[in-house]
């Protein structure tokens, strides 16, 4: 699948939530899409086995793991996830884990020669900008970029939401429309740079109009739950921040130590986090019990039929999945329905802690940070 | 004039008003009878009742560092924000 353009179709007032139509060669969708990360293409490999469908998504990730005994990129199961993506009408997407030092250590250099590997093997072609890069090297830079790519490739540019604050709006406003996907390095929402670029971000986004050209932002490797806010869905948080594609951070399991891997395997359906679809937060067992009276993991697991080929905690991290999806869509529909997005979303404990503890900036500030 | 509030406070308020009608209660108590670990979800919790005037909020007569609220008759409450929608 191709995306032949991005266009934005309505941007909610107060909350500054943006809605965008993905033109692509099999049709139009909307933004806010989860992507079927690592860990859902195994699941989905599991399931068919099983006869059972594929998950709803047109957006597939792959995060690459870093052998660290040949210090090299592991590209094994790159060709079959992309295979699998095209094979299923997906756009398909690369993407390479770095650590804060590993990124702070990278230049143009490395860059570009990352992204001539890159180019033979993929369609949207991942390109890292260095933390410190400004508008004008990354000018020249994407000219080179571009220059390498086939017609029937894209340039997909990743830029860290800890980039240098003085330079991230500027390359941000200067991309924006160019390319139809543009990758944030996500981190948890933290650290002072990453919310005022974030901030950037968003108000960037949402001074589009309806019917201007746009971008996707997909958020990589960002924590599936913010146990710092209330345990809430990572998407939903950096939904707030421009967010269009979500790919969660992937645990490689060959990186875990035998010992935290078997307690992360041994553990019983009650000890895990489950995406509360009522309250719009992760949580365990034993608070839901307490609240609605119901083991709400359980009878979620209960409706599901025997013959998935999942193991007990795939199958909670889909149902999490699917219901996460559910309620981006939600938030699709209100904007489309011209509703009072902000007051809706307060309704749920999750959302509405979480908007009052992330003060987001008002429409005026958001103007402010335009101007600069 | 009290105002209309988000429903997950609503929930967290009723529970309350079933046992501390017309009663002063503490944040521990709140925090106890909501079973809710997170002060952030507490203070969110507050300060709504608060700005929407749910709440009457005043010093502890024990310990002024301490505050207690008194929660609003919800019939009060509903009254009043019909009346002020039927300006």
């Amino acid at each position: 699948m191709i995306i032949k353009e991005v266009i934005t179709e309505a941007v909610d007032k107060d909350s500054r939530l943006v809605l965008k139509r993905i033109k692509t060669s099999h049709g139009d969708f909307s933004n806010r899409k989860l992507a079927i990360s690592n860990f859902m293409y195994n699941c989905e490999k599991d399931r068919m086995k099983y006869g059972q469908p594929l998950f709803n998504g047109i957006f597939q990730t792959y995060h690459l793991r870093f052998d660290k005994v040949l210090n090299d990129w592991d590209y094994l199961g790159l060709g079959n996830a992309k295979k699998h993506a095209e094979t299923n009408n997906r756009i398909f997407i690369p993407y390479k884990p770095r650590n804060d030092e590993k990124l702070s250590q990278m230049k143009w250099k490395d860059s570009i020669s990352d992204f001539k590997i890159m180019v033979g093997k993929v369609e949207n072609v991942p390109f890292i900008i260095p933390l410190d890069a400004t508008l004008n090297n990354w000018k020249k830079h994407r000219v080179e970029a571009i220059s390498l790519l086939s017609p029937s490739q894209s340039l997909v540019p990743i830029i860290s939401s800890k980039h240098n604050v003085s330079h991230f709006p500027t390359i941000i406003k200067y991309e924006i429309g160019k390319s139809n996907l543009i990758g944030i390095h996500s981190y948890e929402l933290r650290d002072i740079t990453e919310r005022t670029n974030l901030s950037y971000l968003r108000a960037i986004n949402s001074d589009t109009k309806t019917g201007d050209k746009t971008s996707l932002f997909v958020n990589f490797n960002y924590p599936r739950i913010l146990t710092r806010y209330l345990s809430i869905a990572g998407c939903f948080a950096f939904n707030c921040f421009a967010g269009d594609v979500f790919s969660e951070r992937t645990i490689f399991p060959t990186g875990i130590p035998r010992m935290v891997r078997n307690y992360m395997f041994d553990k019983k359906p009650e000890e895990y986090n489950f995406y509360d679809f009522k309250e719009k937060k992760f949580n365990k067992s034993l608070p839901q019990k307490e609240w609605y009276g119901i083991d709400l993991t359980k009878s979620s697991m209960a409706n599901v039929s025997v013959l998935q080929g999942l193991n007990g905690y795939q199958l909670i991290k889909c149902i999490s999945h699917i219901k996460q999806q559910d309620d981006l869509d939600l938030i699709n529909a209100l904007i489309l329905n011209k509703q009072n997005v902000i007051e809706h979303l307060r309704n749920y404990t999750g959302w509405g802690v979480f908007l009052d503890t992330i003060v987001l900036p008002s429409a005026q500030t958001q103007q402010t940070l335009l101007k600069f | 004039m009290p105002k209309a509030i988000p429903k997950w406070v609503q929930q967290r308020f009723s529970l309350l008003w079933k046992k501390y009608e017309h009663q002063d209660i503490t944040y521990d108590e709140i925090k106890k009878e909501l079973k809710v670990d997170d002060d952030n979800t507490i203070s969110v919790f507050i300060n709504e009742l608060k700005k929407a005037e749910w709440i009457d909020v005043k010093l502890s007569s024990e310990d002024s560092r301490k505050r207690v609220y008194t929660l609003k008759a919800p019939n009060q409450i509903y009254l009043e924000i019909k009346k002020e929608k039927g300006k």
